[in-house]
Parts: C-alpha cells; structure tokens; sequence
C-alpha cells in the first residue's frame, strides 16, 4: 500500500500553468514501520514531467548557487522537460558523481530548493526528487557510458576512506589521467552510504552500482586496509610512490554523554546500532551472521539524521515504542524536517526538552531505564539565543531497555597518532590552510569532509572530494605548497 | 562558624584558584593531543587572571573595608550536575577539559555559596557570595562553552 504526500498547491507566475509541486509516493507510514523497504518510492514519469514543467528555466537560476557541487540544474531540468533524460543524468554527472544517493539524502530543502525563485511565493521546483527520477531512470533501462579517462599522468594518488568525499575525488582524479587507488578500513566501499544511512532511506544495491562504475574506471579499492595500522601515510608516500594523500576518513569516532550508566549493557552508540544493521545487515539475521538484540523500549538520545536513522531502525527491528530524547526544543532539531516528520507518522515519540541524567541498570547489568530531567528555554543570550535550563525536580524515568547516543561524532586518533606533521584543530579535526585547498600541514597530504568539518552532509563532503582532486592535480603539476 | 578575617578569606581563594592552575598545568603535561594540551594551558593562563583578580580585590578591601558590588548572579544550564567526573590524562578530550572544569567551578561555587550561609560575618557573608557569584560566571561560561559544543556535534 502506498501514500502520495500532500503537498502545497502551485502559485508561481510568468504566464506558466499553476501545476501543484509534485508529491513523493511513499509507503504507508503502518507498513513501512515494520520493514525496511525504501520509505518513498520515487517519481514516475508523468510525475517528473509534472514537476518539471514547474520550472522556470530562470534566465539567472539562483538554484546551481545553492548547490554544493555547482549542479548546472536548470540544464539538467531542461531536459527532463525534452524527455531526454540520459541527457540529464549526464549533465548532473558533470559536476556529481552519485545523483541516485543525492537525490535521496541531501538537505535540499536548505540548499538548492531554498533559492529556487518559486520558494519565494509557493513550493520550490523539487530539485532533488527530479535527480533521483533520473539516475533511477538510467538504473531501470540502461544506458549512459563509463566516463573516459584522460592518458595516463604516470602520477599515483593514495585515498584514505571510501565514503562519499573518497570516492568523488576518485572519479575526479581518475578523469585527469592519475592512477588512483582508495583504501578503505571497512570491507565495503560507500563509507557512511553503507554503514550508516539505513536501508529504508538509501538502498544500497544504489551505491554497490556506483563503486563499480568507479572500478571500470579503473579506480582500486583495497577493502579492509586500515592506514595508520597495516601502513602508515609516510610509508604510502616513502616506500609505495604515492605522489599525493587525500584522507577523508570521515568522522566516526562517537561521543557519549559521560552520564552514569553508560556502561550498561543495552547502551549502544547510534555508530555501533546503525552499522551492525546496515553493513552486517543484522536486521537479516539468521541469514546473515551478525545478530542484533530485539529491544521493546528504545530511547534514541540526539535529534539530527542519525538519531532518526537510528529511531527508524528500532522500530523496523520490533520496538513497541522508540523514543527521541533530545534537551532542546523542535525548532532546534538538526534532523531535515522530512526525516522528523517520516519518524513521527511511523510512530517514534519525541521528548523534547528532556535531558538524560543517568541510564538505569538491573542486577544483571542491563539497561531497564533512562532517568531524565525536563528543560526550559532561559533567557536570551548576548546572542539573543535561549539555551535550555534544566527545571530543577522535574526528573522521571523512561522505561527502555536500550539506550543508544547519538550526540555526534568525532575524528579518529589513529591517524594523528601515526603520522608526524599532521595538524590537528582545537575540536581535534586536521587541520587545512582552508577548506577549498584542502591542504594540510603535511607536504603532499591532503584531507575534506568530515575529517576536516565535523560531522556534515554527503554533498559537503562530495564538495571537498572535488575540491581535493582539483588542488591535488595542480599540486602534481606546480609542486608548490603553503607554509602556517 | 570561627571568627574569619576578609584577607583570610581572599587567601582562601586564591589558593583555590593556584591549586585550579596547578591542576590544568599538570593536564597539560599529560596531554597527548596538541589542540588538548594548548587549550589547558590557556586555562592555566585563565587561573592567573582570577588570581590576579583576588590580588586587586584584596587591595581594594584592604583600602576600603568594604566589598565591592557583584555582578550578579549566573544561572547554570544543569550540565555540571549531571556529567560525570572525568580525570585529566594523556587521552585528554576537549571535551573531557570543560567537563572538569564544570565540576571544579561548580564545586567553587558551592563551597563560597556553603561558607556565606555560614557566616555570621556580615562582610565575610558578602564577601563569600561575592566569591560564589564570581564562580557561577565562571560555570556558565564553561557550560555556555560545553552547549555549543555539543551543538555543533550532535547536528548530524
């Protein structure tokens, strides 16, 4: 059974038809509460012509401004509304190399659609459904080429990480005629694609298709290689010929609350839930090998994407009720707006305003509550912000009997460990001469994505991975480099 | 409570604050991770001020007899009661940092605030208190610090 989301009717002028924005079909909320099938389920044809006829091929389109990776959209708009959707696909293709994932999980309602002309009086052009139609589109019926390389530089480029930064900058290098091998610790490639973002939200048969497209290219990706142990960056650069790093490892190193309890059996970080049903596919366990406790009451401490991700999934595992814990309030949920409101018509219960204080054990050592205190917004800030204040009494137990955190993530040491001359941030990130060079302090080493911002968004670290590739090429060709 | 002179108080402080110096030095000796260990020095610095602050308010009480006006009174966020109580050693976060500078400003703050309901000392009462307000300045500051770093982690 399926839904089509209701959506705003169309209001935009220029002598166009008022057609509505087109809504996404999705899986009734009931049903896909319980399996982990893709939640929506794409446009049809007739929808996309729809949805692209809303657009007004602006003379001056704010929409490519707003895209990370400079998407030339309109363009690619254009063609869906000539019906050549290769075309499309080939013209998004310039500027990204994973539209099918982009099309899915980029905060686009706070990038391309929020400067579309028609958001200023209606609903914008759904930029994003219109990019997943077509790289959907070319999966159903074929078509569409393997990218050329340029000859051979004789140049050799070394990635550390296969996530989505990793693997941009792989297509890049390897169009320019580098040879480029990408090692990555996991033994899958697509890095947060495959271990953190459920199935439900990105299928991952998508980016399975996308990493092979990259090894016809000619791309070598050594899984299970996890540089700072097996070798090091010097030894990559000193004994294996390597001309150039790029390190993208990401960022998955999970904080905790430090609040008493989190030992307790039942605790998990939302890295460790998320990936032993996403990359182990425990949620298929007996017919995979990695099994996953079926947990009835689960409280999800955080409220950005991986706190829904991880809420989802709890339920989709059986939970009888799945919570958010989160001390802020709704208009401070990092999540986009559309996870929030998937979770919430799936049946996740949200405390907002609510702190834990302290996870509840039994006499075995698991966990059977999480005792919490309600907050309240305090008065403004010089900066006019109103930080949550605890209310003092107000304490109470949530009855759950797992807990997992997903507060955020951080840089994994191994690398600053490992590697002399590598500039490290206050916040523990590695340090850039700045974020569009992507030079570190380490001659030769580049780094992007999340190694380097924090936790962000796909398209910000598929933004870095070009930026790197750019600057790595002219690196091979000037050899020049900054000093602090 | 015994009878306490104003400048015993202040020398109270002032070991406090040595004793807070002493202890983010030490850290910073431990730290493994530069960005750790130049930010527990910072801290030591910080230490220094407030005990350069004592030294200006003793000649100020010593000059006058009076104490000076505070200036007020923060009102904590609740995190220093509810995270736990971390040591300093070489895997050092900054994270761990603001935490143990939470429980020690906190700490501060709750001693002062215990002596001024203490005292029978109008002046050492005052004194106290102002001592504790100066500390929950000093707590909000490190929560305000905690709660835009936990902002800006938990936002993906």
């Amino acid at each position: 059974m399926t839904e089509e989301k209701k959506e705003g009717q169309a209001g935009q002028g220029g002598g166009k038809p008022k057609v509505p924005r087109q809504g996404m079909p999705e899986q009734d909320p009931h049903v896909r509460a319980r399996n982990f099938d893709e939640v929506t389920l794409g446009y049809t044809e007739e929808q996309a012509l729809l949805e692209a006829s809303r657009c007004l091929q602006c003379k001056k389109p704010f929409c490519t401004t707003g895209c990370p990776v400079g998407i030339d959209i309109k363009s690619f708009i254009g063609l869906i509304q000539s019906k050549d959707y290769l075309a499309a696909l080939a013209k998004i293709k310039e500027s990204s190399l994973l539209p099918a994932v982009c099309g899915r999980v980029c905060p686009q309602e706070m990038q391309c659609e929020k400067v579309c002309i028609l958001s200023k009086k209606g609903d914008s052009v759904a930029i994003g459904r219109l990019e997943r139609f077509v790289a959907d589109f070319q999966a159903k019926h074929g078509g569409g080429q393997i990218p050329k390389a340029a000859a051979p530089t004789g140049k050799k480029i070394a990635i550390v990480g296969a996530g989505p930064s990793g693997l941009t900058a792989a297509f890049d290098l390897t169009v320019m005629g580098h040879k480029v091998t990408v090692f990555e610790a996991l033994h899958k490639a697509g890095g947060v694609l495959v271990y953190g973002i459920p199935e439900f939200r990105l299928p991952k048969a998508i980016v399975e298709r996308e990493v092979k497209v990259l090894e016809q290219m000619g791309v070598e990706i050594k899984l299970n290689y996890v540089i700072g142990k097996i070798k090091t960056i010097d030894q990559l650069m000193e004994e294996d010929g390597f001309d150039a790093v790029y390190i993208c490892n990401g960022a998955g190193l999970p904080w905790f609350m430090g609040i008493p309890g989190e030992n307790l059996n039942g605790v998990y970080s939302a890295n460790e839930f998320l990936t032993r049903s996403n990359l182990m596919k425990a949620f298929q366990f007996p017919e995979f090998d990695t099994p996953i406790k079926r947990f009835k009451n689960v409280a999800v401490v955080g409220g950005g994407n991986v706190a829904m991700d991880a809420v989802r999934t709890a339920l989709r595992l059986g939970a009888d009720n799945a919570y958010i814990v989160y001390r802020r309030s709704q208009d401070e949920l990092p999540a986009r707006h559309e996870e929030v409101e998937h979770a919430m018509h799936e049946g996740v219960k949200f405390k907002l305003l609510t702190a834990p204080v302290k996870v509840l054990g039994n006499e075995q050592g698991w966990v059977k509550g999480l005792e919490c205190i309600e907050m309240e917004l305090g008065e403004p800030d010089d900066s006019g912000r109103r930080r949550p204040v605890a209310k003092p009494g107000s304490e109470f137990t949530l009855e759950v009997d797992a807990v997992v955190v997903s507060i955020g993530t951080s840089s994994n040491p191994l690398l600053f460990q490992t590697t002399p001359g590598l500039g490290q941030t206050k916040k523990g990130y590695i340090e850039v001469e700045n974020e569009q060079t992507c030079r570190t302090t380490k001659k030769g080493v580049f780094a992007g994505g999340d190694i380097v911002t924090g936790s962000a968004t796909v398209i910000l670290a598929m933004g870095a991975g070009r930026s790197a590739a750019k600057n790595i090429d002219q690196y091979l060709k000037t050899g020049e480099w900054w000093s602090k | 409570m015994e009878e306490i002179t104003l400048r015993e108080i202040i020398d109270y402080a002032r070991i406090n604050e040595e004793n807070a110096k002493r202890f983010y030095s030490e850290a910073a000796e431990k730290a493994s991770a530069e960005n750790v260990r130049a930010y527990l020095k910072h801290l030591a610095k910080e230490e220094q001020k407030h005990i350069d602050h004592l030294n200006e308010l003793e000649k100020k009480v010593d000059k006058s007899g009076k104490i000076p006006k505070s200036h007020g009174v923060a009102k904590p966020l609740g995190y220093a009661d509810y995270v736990g109580k971390v040591r300093l050693d070489e895997t050092a976060s900054y994270q761990d940092v603001l935490k143990a500078a939470m429980a020690k400003e906190k700490e501060a703050f709750e001693s002062y605030r215990k002596y001024a309901a203490l005292s029978d000392d109008e002046k050492a009462k005052a004194l106290f208190l102002l001592l504790a307000d100066e500390e929950s300045r000093h707590l909000r500051g490190f929560e305000d610090k905690y709660d835009d770093f936990m902002r800006e982690i938990e936002n993906n």
